[in-house]
């Protein structure tokens, strides 16, 4: 693969950032990584001290920083409390950290793939509830945000789109 | 509320009046299901007004499904500590719904042989019972209340994950299938490693039943207004995998719990019919182990059966692990046919009346562990010196 960068040479590190939870992955060369490298440890003077030190190759501590500050979109776990507990925040987090789950859920199960019954999923209603999901993921960002009037708004959104759902549920029955 | 969690004192369930005229190695069966709701975050991540959300919408399902006609859900803030273990000694509530914080609470079926666990470790925790070895029936049972529900609320499922769960261990199937052994004679034969290997090809785990509420609950719990010294050793309680354990050796009563490990890969009645099978493995080893104790040394087995009665109907202090242990002995005899087959009643009630919050229930009063151990020795004197 081509580095996402110069889009030259071979890409040789995977490069993330991580702002707010959210991760952003590049397929770098060693050339860009090192322009990044020197972009981030930039006006700190510390770095002046680093060569004298071994350092660990620049994927590795990506990798590190990827694996501790990895965060679920939907509820905010982070992926290393996951790992150490066994214990996971939301049914986004099976899908947002799939490939990292692998390993634990291999180690407890006979085999990845769920042989049992299947749910039936009611369309409308699964609409719905995907609408209600994205408002309460909105109302945690307006609270982190302390806004607390259009908390307020939307807690009262919340609890409508709830009731209608119940009705709705009571209806289908 | 508080009194119909007090009316079921004189209501036994009906699941441990089934294997009555039986004398059976396994004392009952059990099934537990992990559910979740698609569009909130489990337990662990909601809100309080998430998790009030969550219980809504259960009653609201179990209203639409005629549920609450034949049980009640009772929510945990309107139960004393004494009602909220007396149901989890009935096995109809778990120890993560004990130790969860905020709005949370239980339906129990009328007969008590079907529990609905809702904000412990996962929103929902189906649960059904049957006395003996009827592991079938019991997942038919549970199969029938999740496809119910199923109807009316939408459950988290992912394609290739199946139903999605808090913990990385119950996702897939959500399927717990548990067995409760009695295994006298494969202690007394030192055959407990075999009966423990048995299942582990078949990712099946034997454990010990231990009381208390274990040690990762014990912080939680001790935390509360409640006293731990009132609790501890006083309980067989349960967790959503379906039993308090601790290894073979650490058994009390010579009671083992055999449960499934893992939910991807296999079908619910591939754990089910796996679980049944080694259960029935292990049984048939117990029976043949107690043949060969009976002819080698029957004298034996009748001295531990006739102490454990006379103990029973004159002591005046009874731990619950001594009385766990009395009951053992005797039901040993019962099997062996050194003691009459009609005390068994008395031994399957017993188990369960003998518990700490059974006892505070029927004396009406908080009590302390002496007080515990002397309501305890006056109930068996007043069951055994009958017989």
């Amino acid at each position: 693969m081509l580095c996402q960068k110069c889009h030259k040479n071979l890409a040789s590190v995977r490069y993330a950032e991580v702002v707010d939870g959210e991760v952003t992955e590049q397929q770098l060369c060693s050339d860009c990584m090192a322009v990044y490298e020197h972009d981030a440890t930039a006006g700190f003077e510390l770095a002046a001290a680093a060569p004298t030190m071994r350092r660990p190759s620049a994927e590795r501590v990506v990798r590190d920083v990827v694996r501790s500050e990895r965060k679920c979109v939907g509820c905010g776990r982070l992926l290393n409390a996951i790992l150490e507990e066994g214990r996971v925040g939301c049914p986004a987090c099976y899908t947002h950290f799939a490939e990292a789950l692998s390993v634990p859920l291999a180690e407890r199960h006979r085999s990845l793939r769920h042989k049992g019954k299947v749910v039936q999923h009611d369309d409308t209603r699964a609409q719905l509830r995907a609408g209600l999901q994205n408002k309460r993921n909105l109302l945690r960002s307006v609270l982190r945000a302390e806004d607390y009037e259009e908390a307020a708004r939307l807690r009262d959104e919340i609890r409508n789109l709830e009731q209608g759902l119940m009705l709705s549920e009571s209806g289908a029955d | 509320m508080a009194t119909a969690v007090e009316t079921m004192l004189t209501r036994s369930p009906r699941w441990f009046q089934e294997e009555t005229a039986q004398v059976s190695g396994v004392l009952f069966s059990q099934c537990t299901l992990s559910r979740n709701l698609s569009d909130f975050p489990f337990p662990l991540r909601c809100t309080e007004d998430e998790k009030q959300a969550v219980v809504d919408r259960v009653v609201s399902a179990l209203d639409s499904v005629n549920l609450l006609s034949s049980g009640t859900f009772y929510s945990l803030a309107d139960l004393d500590p004494v009602q909220i273990r007396f149901l989890a000694e009935r096995r109809l509530l778990t120890t993560e719904l004990i130790t969860a914080t905020g709005p949370r609470g239980v339906y129990v079926s009328d007969d008590q042989s079907l529990s609905i666990v809702v904000n412990g470790d996962d929103h929902l925790a189906l649960r059904a019972l049957k006395g003996g070895a009827q592991l079938q029936d019991a997942w038919a049972r549970l199969d029938a209340l999740d496809n119910s529900l199923g109807s009316s609320l939408d459950f988290a499922f992912h394609d290739e994950r199946g139903y999605l769960t808090s913990s990385l261990d119950q996702v897939g199937t959500g399927l717990k299938a548990g067995v409760v052994l009695h295994l006298p004679a494969t202690v007394t034969a030192n055959r407990l490693n075999e009966a423990a290997s048995s299942g582990s090809d078949e990712r099946l785990t034997l454990g010990g039943l231990i009381a208390g509420i274990g040690l990762k609950a014990h912080a939680a719990y001790s935390a509360e207004a409640e006293g731990v010294e009132r609790i501890r050793e006083q309980s067989l309680l349960t967790n959503t995998t379906g039993a308090l354990c601790g290894s073979p050796g650490a058994a009390l009563g010579e009671l083992f719990y055999l449960v499934n490990r893992g939910g991807l890969g296999q079908s619910e009645d591939e754990i089910v019919f796996q679980v049944g099978h080694i259960a029935a493995t292990i049984e048939q080893a117990e029976q043949q182990a107690l043949a060969l104790l009976v002819s080698e040394n029957v004298c034996a087995v009748q001295d531990r059966a006739g102490r454990a009665l006379g103990m029973a109907a004159g002591a005046y202090l009874l731990s619950f692990s001594e009385a766990l242990s009395l009951l053992s002995s005797i039901r040993c005899g019962v099997a062996a046919g050194t003691v009459a087959p009609d005390s068994m009643p008395d031994l399957n009630e017993l188990t369960i009346s003998s518990q700490g919050a059974h006892l505070e229930i029927a004396s009406e009063q908080r009590c302390d562990a002496l007080t515990l151990n002397q309501r305890r020795a006056d109930l068996f004197r007043d069951r055994f010196a009958r017989k």
